[in-house]
């Protein structure tokens, strides 16, 4: 038993570090992220420049340059699969759940990483409430993002199959990710407004289940969806 | 060892491309299933490896005492075939060093390098594969369906694209997989099908069945 949960993690990791390695030399995900979060970032500061937001309206700026930008390459997780024809070499060498274990991994560290490239850029071009709880700003990015990477991944496997795979996966994941989104911008919102750790536990909270419940419902639903 | 294959069907939408279709393969011998371009040879070798699923029917595959489907059956089949591609940006070894961990097998580099030597591709292993011609991308495929040691093997087309020494090398992997376990070829050449076929399944056009 430990053994097999061991070479399933081993399986899942080596996923992640092949897609690593290849986006890393290709920079697909990275270049569209990257380029997406700084054009937005650089229209929304030159745009409210001049005036002084709220917390709530910094929170959503925030949470939509972050949305757009990870719906710009996650959608790729599985299409590249595909569209490559590497999938069949996939489904024959790991059980379903190993493969979805090794995207979701992949694509909670793309985000991660995309929030340490967005949040600093955001700090230093806009101009930001004083008094901001920013370890709480961080923990709740994180959260959200692993919700969003969570949900982006299992919806990315649906649509790998279909046309206009690429534009499909935003309009889809809208719906599913709305409450996260609404979530996110309310504990984001309260942080940066300088809240304490009990201000945002029920946002903490929604969005942990919300993570377990859609990891696991992934799981289970995840073999239909890659060996149909 | 041994796969029974019992009233087959694969229809995609209304085309009909096996029907009724049974069959068995066994231990020690070379099966080679042959028929016209679209009489399904390659729908049979996705069917068997799980790859697609039948429409109706059954695929059985006896090891032993235990009897599995071809999904769980997985891990021991190799399968070489047009629809294997591999990562254009990584070489040929980092490749096999991926699906080697995926399957959970402990490889070292040597043994993966040695099996690139054994399809003559050491020289090139790290050049990104994106760079491959069509016969190192297809020796990669069959050092790829290898890589597990596998007990049934599947070999679509297998000679494609393929020089005098990839050929030989081919003839030699059917040869020792023969006494090793099961090994099937789909083609369409008539001397290959004088050559492997001990048993050979003749597919009629479309959706008649086997002749």
């Amino acid at each position: 038993m430990g053994r097999i949960f061991y070479n399933s993690l081993r399986g899942a990791w080596a996923l992640v570090k092949k897609d690593l390695v290849d986006e890393l030399r290709t920079r697909y995900a990275i270049t569209t992220m990257g380029l997406f979060a700084l054009t937005t970032l650089v229209m929304v500061s030159f745009s409210t420049g001049i005036f002084s937001l709220d917390a709530g309206l910094h929170a959503a700026f925030l949470w939509i340059i972050i949305f757009f930008s990870a719906m710009s390459a996650l959608a790729r997780s599985f299409i590249k699969e595909e569209e490559k024809g590497t999938a069949a070499a996939l489904r024959l060498s790991a059980p379903p759940e190993i493969i979805f274990t090794g995207k979701l991994l992949y694509n909670v560290l793309l985000l991660l990483g995309l929030v340490v490239v967005v949040l600093p850029l955001y700090l230093f071009l806009m101009n930001l409430p004083p008094g901001a709880n920013y370890a709480l700003v961080i923990l709740l990015l994180f959260s959200g993002t692993a919700c969003l990477a969570g949900a982006t991944t299992i919806l990315a496997a649906m649509i790998s199959r279909a046309g206009a795979k690429n534009s499909l996966l935003p309009v889809i994941a809208f719906p599913v990710l709305l409450p996260v989104l609404l979530t996110a911008i309310r504990g984001t919102s309260i942080a940066l407004a300088g809240g304490k750790a009990g201000g945002v536990s029920a946002e903490l909270t929604f969005l942990l289940s919300y993570l377990l419940i859609i990891v696991t419902a992934s799981l289970l639903l995840f073999p239909f969806v890659w060996e149909d | 060892m041994r796969i029974e294959i019992k009233k087959l069907a694969k229809s995609y939408r209304r085309k009909k491309v096996l029907r009724d279709l049974s069959w068995q393969l066994e231990k020690g011998k070379s099966y080679v299933v042959t028929g016209p371009n679209g009489s399904g040879k390659s729908t049979l070798l996705r069917l068997l490896s799980g790859l697609e699923k039948m429409t109706a029917g059954e695929i059985v595959f006896y090891t032993g005492e235990m009897t599995a489907d071809p999904i769980t059956m997985r891990g021991s089949i190799g399968l070489v075939s047009p629809d294997i591609q591999f990562y254009g940006q990584l070489s040929p070894l980092e490749n096999l060093t991926f699906f080697a961990a995926l399957r959970g097998l402990n490889r070292s580099r040597d043994s993966l390098e040695n099996l690139l030597t054994g399809v003559q591709l050491a020289e090139d292993r790290h050049r990104p594969v994106g760079a491959f011609s069509s016969g190192m991308k297809q020796r990669l495929r069959l050092a790829f369906a290898l890589l597990h040691e596998p007990g049934f093997l599947f070999l679509d087309e297998p000679f494609t694209n393929l020089d005098r020494a990839g050929k030989e090398l081919v003839n030699q992997i059917i040869a020792n997989q023969v006494s090793r376990g099961i090994v099937l070829i789909a083609t369409n050449e008539p001397s290959e099908v004088e050559r492997f076929g001990q048993d050979i399944l003749q597919l009629a056009p479309r959706s008649m069945g086997p002749g």
